[in-house]
């Protein structure tokens, strides 16, 4: 696949691969950002975002057109759309009530039953495109359109961990307490983030969620 | 070993290293020493590696010592002082077991490092010592009443100081006269119309009370993008990273932000030029200068030539003063431990006890 380069910063790189966002692009992405995660280079960090690959390094340890020409190498080895293996990740979530305090709102907004929301909420596959934002916090892509929704007009100074929730055109989880303007519709008692664990967050980009109703 | 106890509660000090690499795939921010000048200087006045120190932020700190040990002080002057009496910066400084140690209010930038000689001991989050302002994540926020540790290790009795460091009461004054802190192009400079293209340079920004680990807000003339420029998809970001949301204010990204954002990257302060904006208070000014990535690279280059190759000399003399006794001046240096290299007025003296 073609990119583009681009400079975040004098020690950031970005190669960024879409103009829009794409899950088969964002798989290329991935792929490469697993094959270059090798220490062959001296590089701070690798990680893929909706349509780039970032690649952080410190100038005196390795020189830019260096990275640059790894990745060109690395990009030719992968096959553009290969198919690829993802993980499938079943989160359980108590929808409603308590722990889904927006849902009874929503299904006004939406005109639908709270029984409705969540058997189409649950019944999709959602694509991880990219962890950020917070901790663990993963964007996921294919909400139905029938689910999309505003985001709440004054954001909550704290949602509890663990809070499934919509907002636009999106639907995700809150890994840890932090504040917030999606609307909850449920709540898993996973732990999405442990700090103390070699691989904290159990969400990592280009995996399938599919949330089971409790 | 337990090194030292916390006396007061600071406004904002905690432990940072050189920040948490590895795990921007998992959504864990960098953290680590704004100002990663200072705090890589302190380590190498006492021959240390890279190794957690305390970031003392606008000041206030109060330290007890429980044992003899070797530190060093950095980055902004907070008239630090030993047992009431000002100690020098930028050189090693022998603690003794019941020493205070006090910050005050800094009387030039906003952050301070104190280093310890093979620094402090702490258990590691995800490969790092840093402490993260917001999320409960690795490190350590200083408290009242904290305890502190250290691990024992070869002992230098040996006192440096730096020959070059960098001067931020200089600094501040050039500031104010027009010193601008060197940025490059960000992924949607070219998306600016081209009166902010031109305000950018040419105008000041001034920092706003609404700044901290996570970012700085800038006050200054509002940045706008041309007509048919519309949102960005969330993207990869960096510490130094400026970005402009839709108030038109720049909003400068520090160490302990997300490495990813939704607003538009005009331009970022290069590594060398973040140390200095790290140490901004609210109410500088500040001012930027166009270089290309290449320039960039340079002055990191140049940077680590001017601070560390041979910039440590030996300090045969820890504190020096002036006695006045029968009206004549005694000219006092007392060196490592205060026992031995003891002059006055400049000839040796033996002293047998």
């Amino acid at each position: 696949m073609e990119f583009r380069i681009q400079d975040i910063s004098d020690s950031s790189l970005a190669f960024n691969f879409s103009n829009f966002i794409d899950e088969k692009a964002n798989q290329h992405i991935n792929l490469l950002s697993k094959s270059l995660t090798n220490d062959d280079l001296d590089l701070l960090s690798i990680y893929p975002t909706y349509t780039s690959l970032i690649v952080t390094y410190n100038p005196l340890l390795i020189e830019r057109i260096e990275i640059i020409r790894q990745v060109e190498k690395l990009n030719k080895t992968i096959k553009s759309y290969e198919k690829i293996e993802s993980q499938i990740l079943e989160i359980p979530v108590k929808y409603g009530g308590k722990n889904g305090q927006d849902l009874r709102d929503l299904a006004k907004i939406l005109s639908l039953s709270q029984e409705q929301i969540i058997n189409i909420h649950s019944s999709k596959s959602y694509y991880v495109f990219m962890v950020g934002f917070s901790p663990g916090f993963p964007y996921l892509g294919g909400l139905d359109k029938r689910l999309e929704c505003p985001r709440l007009s004054t954001p909550r100074v704290e949602v509890p961990a663990g809070s499934v929730a919509i907002a636009d055109k999106q639907t995700g989880i809150y890994p840890l307490k932090s504040s917030g303007g999606w609307r909850i519709i449920g709540n898993t008692n996973l732990k999405l983030f442990d700090e103390t664990k070699d691989s904290p967050s159990l969400i990592s980009p280009g995996m399938i969620i599919k949330f089971i109703p409790l | 070993m337990k090194i030292l106890k916390v006396i007061n509660n600071p406004p904002f000090s905690s432990i940072q290293d050189s920040g948490r690499y590895g795990y921007e795939n998992q959504g864990v921010p960098n953290s680590g020493a704004g100002d990663m000048l200072s705090y890589r200087l302190g380590n190498l006045v006492l021959g240390n590696d890279d190794v957690p120190s305390i970031e003392i932020i606008h000041g206030n700190l109060e330290l007890e010592f429980y044992k003899e040990c070797s530190i060093a002080i950095t980055g902004s002057d907070m008239n630090p002082k030993i047992n009431s009496i000002p100690v020098k910066m930028w050189e090693t400084i022998q603690v003794d077991r019941g020493d205070i140690l006090t910050f005050h209010v800094s009387k030039n930038g906003l952050r301070s490092y104190l280093a310890i000689k093979n620094g402090f001991a702490l258990k590691e989050i995800m490969k790092s010592s840093s402490t993260h302002s917001t999320f409960n994540i690795g490190g350590k926020k200083l408290a009242i009443n904290d305890y502190l540790y250290c691990d024992s290790g070869p002992e230098d009795l040996k006192n440096y100081k730096l020959d070059v460091y960098p001067d931020y009461y200089k600094f501040s004054q050039v500031l104010a006269n027009k010193k601008k802190l060197d940025v490059i192009k960000g992924p949607e400079f070219n998306n600016l119309s081209n009166k902010s293209k031109k305000e950018l340079f040419d105008s000041k920004f001034k920092i706003s009370n609404r700044m901290g680990r996570t970012g700085v807000v800038l006050e200054g003339k509002k940045i706008e993008f041309s007509k048919n420029f519309r949102d960005i998809i969330s993207d990869g970001t960096s510490k130094g990273v400026i970005q402009v949301p839709s108030d038109g204010k720049l909003y400068v990204l520090m160490e302990d932000s997300q490495r990813i954002g939704g607003y538009p990257r005009i331009i970022s302060l290069t590594t060398a030029s973040l140390n200095y904006f790290s140490q901004l208070r609210p109410g500088d000014d500040v001012m930027f200068n166009l270089i290309s990535i290449e320039e960039a690279h340079n002055k990191v280059k140049e940077m680590e030539i001017d601070f560390f190759e041979d910039n440590l000399s030996e300090n045969l003399y820890q504190r020096e003063f002036t006695l006045i006794h029968d009206e004549k001046e005694f000219a006092i240096k007392l060196g490592i431990k205060n026992k031995k290299n003891i002059t006055i007025n400049g000839k040796p003296i033996k002293l047998e006890f």
